[in-house]
């Protein structure tokens, strides 16, 4: 064994170095790598785990954020017709009640100027009556003369009516 | 209500004394000159009044002719004027 250059104590040192190398390794060395490995593998599953779930809570939220606009958006169009509408109708109110108020003050100040002109109408039968009647006063108290005022009162006397007092 | 007997013999002694005396009416005959007699008296034949009171005549100048009778509060219009103010009423009413 010599003579082919192999030296068994070198042999059996080597396989116990080996061996205990092989011991160390797996005692101290393997455990802790494949432990560290596996839990980084775990760790590696559960972000993937949580990047889907997240991934799929967002398309979630996306999802519900979309229908919370769209309900958001058809109640703002329910809420904006509804004002206008409302807005209309209000519109026709004061149309109404300001044509209505039109209305009455034309009325009010026709009525007004019928009065006023049926006055002034009144005013002026008065003055006219008043100034014919003033004229012939004053013509017959020129025109008069004292048997003429004589002879009216005559007239007047017979022709009084009887009075019992 | 209490009346003071003093007070009450005044007027009960008052009362009987207007009674007892009778008044004579005084009657005011406005014209605008004075009436004669014979117009009174076709006057007195219209207005009997008039026989038993006082006439009292007077001229107004503002009558244009006719007479105004007055009689304590009363008045009996006879007057042109009178006649004419009915007729601007007339006028008043109808123009």
């Amino acid at each position: 064994m010599e003579n082919l250059g192999i030296d068994i104590k070198l042999i059996v040192a080597q396989m116990v170095n080996f061996g205990i190398f092989y011991f160390v390794f797996m005692k101290f060395i393997s455990a802790p790598l494949f432990k560290f490995l596996k839990k980084k593998k775990e760790e590696i599953e559960l972000r993937d785990k949580l990047a889907i779930d997240l991934e799929h809570r967002n398309a979630q939220l996306e999802k519900k954020d979309k229908a919370m606009d769209k309900e958001r958006k058809a109640t703002l169009i329910k809420a904006i017709e509804e004002s206008k509408k409302e807005a209309l109708l209000v519109k026709e109110t004061m149309i109404a009640d300001a044509k209505k108020e039109a209305d009455s003050l034309i009325e009010s100040a026709k009525a007004q100027i019928q009065a006023e002109r049926e006055t002034m109408q009144k005013g002026m039968r008065k003055q006219i009556a008043e100034v014919g009647i003033m004229i012939v006063e004053k013509a017959l108290h020129d025109y008069l003369t004292p048997q003429a005022r004589k002879d009216i009162t005559k007239y007047i006397i017979e022709h009084a009516p009887k009075v019992s007092l | 209500m209490i009346i003071e007997p003093q007070l009450k013999a005044d007027l009960k002694a008052y009362l009987l004394e207007r009674l007892k005396t009778k008044k004579v009416a005084k009657v005011v005959v406005k014209a605008p000159y004075l009436l004669d007699n014979a117009e009174i008296y076709m006057l007195k034949k219209r207005i009997k009044l008039l026989d038993k009171a006082t006439i009292h005549k007077e001229v107004d100048i503002s009558i244009l002719a006719g007479c105004i009778i007055q009689f304590g509060s009363q008045v009996i219009d006879l007057s042109l004027n009178s006649e004419l103010q009915t007729l601007e009423h007339i006028l008043y009413e109808t123009v």
